[in-house]
This record gives structure tokens, C-alpha cells and sequence, in this order.
């Protein structure tokens, strides 16, 4: 089982016929390089925490099962 | 009992409605179909969230209007811009006098930062870049101006990509159902690049937490004075950093 990536040269060609991924090489770089959200500011003043990853996975299954 | 308004009924729509209901708080959840979530304390109308005099009618007495419309990616700039403008000034801001009605909190992403190398806080820069920047950045200046002239009280909260039931962009319809029959996926993204996702379930919980939490909006007069005011009326939705796809 692998993980493979889309080439750019296929979501430019896919753009021609499908509006949605047209829109995606605006946003090439939130795909190819570090998008990281630091959200400790919002955890610490309302003492919240984000769902575990883990958990979030096992509900996304579930969904699916 | 108070009255929450929740304008879209997408995952994280559905999510935030369902918050307030299970608190047996009255919810009106606003769409163009009527669609929404099936619960005795939520009502589905169908109706136009861009039109001014529809808003005013529905948001009479709400506590807070919850902007979770998400339009088609590639309709932008012709479908949300409409929206919050009129969900931003709630009905008051038009009579001057009227005591300001709900607080609105609107569901954000993170566009507007463009590229940067360091991770994304409340207190970065807008740095309006490419189309969808250019929607959006306005759209929350003008809501902060109107804020600080005490004519409305509005926050944000800004997520990543989503992840949960019924977020479909990335790890949704195309990529779960091939895992779990063990078949090879293809993804959007560079596989190993560090990326966070945010859970919708958080962030309508972090939403619906800002919208009646004083911190989160203040009071108009007093941000300016505060060394973090701007930024402390918008938060970063609880998120999850993972190397994706793993």
C-alpha cells in the first residue's frame, strides 16, 4: 500500500476541465512546503485542546465503516 | 434559552449547530436550501444570508450569528463575499442606537498569511497574497473597523485543511475508502511535508466558545488599548500538526 502525490503537471491539466482543481496551484505552497498552525494562544486562554490526532483518524474511519 | 443563528450547514455548519442544541439552546440554522441537521432544538430555514433585510429578520434576538458558509473553492470571489459582509454588521449596525445584537463569529482559514516560514499565530500579518487572500483579508479588516467603532462585535476563527465526518477535500471520499480496502492512494499534497489539520469538530467548538466568551471580542473601545487587541478578537482554531498522509 503506498501514498503517492499527484504531479503538477496533472493538476494544471486537470484544471482545464474541473474548476475546483484549478484553484490548487494558487495554493501550491501551502501543499509543498510546512503549513503549521500554532494554536496555543486560543488552548491556553479558553483551556482548550485540540482532538488527538488518533482520535480524530479513528472517527474519520468509523464514518466510513 | 438564547437564540444562535448558524448560517451554512457543511460539516463544520452542522458541527456548531448541533453545540448549542444539545444544550437545549435554540438554533436557526440558515441556508440557501434548507438543509441542515435533524434535531429538536434546530430549526432549518431557507433563506438568503446576503440579504440584509433576511438577517435582520432571523438574527432578532440571537445571541450570536455563526458564519460557517463555505462556498465552492472555485466560486469565491462571487460567492462569499456577499455573505459576511451582511453577516459582519449584524442588524443594529444600521441604527445607530439600537443596543448591538448578536456577536458574529465567522469560521476563517489561513490564506491570508500567504507563504511564510514560521508557524501561524493570531499575531501574524495578513499579508494579502493571490485571489482568495483578497476576499477574505478585507472582508475581516472592515468587520474589525466596524468592531472598533463599537458598531459590531465580531471574532474569527481560523482553521487549517479540515479533517472529520463529511470534510471531503483531502483526506476525505478519495483517499479513506482505498486505505481501508488496502489499495494505493494519490494525494494533493507533498506526502511527507509537515501540514495541520484542523478536526471540524474543534472548530465549532472553539466557535461557539469565542462567540459568547468576552475575551475573544471585547469590548469596543477598550481593544485599541490593548497591546494584543486586534489580534485578540480572532483565534486560531485548535489544531493537529502531523506529517500528513502517514
Amino acid at each position: 500500500m503506498k501514498v503517492k502525490e499527484y504531479p503538477d503537471v496533472l493538476i494544471r491539466a486537470m484544471g482545464l476541465f474541473k474548476p475546483m482543481m484549478a484553484e490548487l496551484p494558487e495554493v501550491a505552497y501551502q501543499l509543498k512546503e510546512p503549513f503549521v498552525l500554532d494554536s496555543l494562544a486560543a488552548q491556553r486562554t479558553f483551556a482548550v485542546a485540540p482532538t488527538p490526532w488518533d482520535d480524530v483518524l479513528r472517527g474519520v474511519i468509523a464514518a466510513y465503516r | 434559552m438564547s437564540k444562535h443563528i448558524v448560517v451554512g450547514a457543511g460539516p463544520v455548519g452542522t458541527a456548531t449547530a448541533l453545540r448549542p442544541a444539545e444544550q437545549e439552546e435554540q438554533v436557526v440554522v440558515v441556508t440557501r436550501s434548507g438543509s441542515g441537521p435533524t434535531h429538536q432544538g434546530i430549526g432549518r430555514t431557507a433563506a438568503d444570508a446576503s440579504s440584509a433585510a433576511a438577517m435582520t429578520e432571523l438574527a432578532a434576538g440571537a445571541v450570536a450569528i455563526y458564519n460557517c458558509a463555505n462556498p465552492a473553492y472555485h466560486r469565491w470571489p462571487s460567492d462569499w463575499r456577499p455573505l459576511p459582509k451582511h453577516c459582519s454588521r449584524p442588524p443594529s449596525v444600521r441604527v445607530r442606537f439600537l443596543p448591538i445584537a448578536a456577536v458574529t463569529a465567522t469560521v476563517s482559514h489561513l490564506y491570508g498569511y500567504g507563504p511564510v516560514s514560521s508557524p501561524m499565530t493570531e499575531d501574524l500579518p495578513l499579508a494579502v497574497q493571490g485571489p482568495k487572500a483578497l476576499i477574505c483579508v478585507p472582508m475581516w479588516r472592515d468587520a474589525l473597523a466596524a468592531h472598533v467603532a463599537g458598531r459590531v462585535r465580531v471574532t474569527e476563527v481560523r482553521g487549517s485543511d479540515y479533517v472529520g465526518h463529511g470534510a471531503q477535500i483531502h483526506l476525505g471520499d478519495r483517499v479513506v475508502p482505498r486505505l481501508l480496502a488496502g489499495r494505493d492512494v494519490t494525494v494533493t499534497r507533498s506526502s511527507d511535508t509537515r501540514h495541520t489539520w484542523t478536526a471540524t469538530d474543534d472548530v465549532a467548538r472553539l466557535l461557539v466558545m469565542v462567540a459568547v466568551d468576552e475575551r475573544a471580542w471585547g469590548r469596543p473601545g477598550t481593544c485599541r488599548a490593548t497591546r494584543h487587541g486586534a489580534s485578540a478578537r480572532l483565534w486560531a482554531t485548535c489544531a493537529v500538526s502531523q506529517e500528513s498522509s502517514q
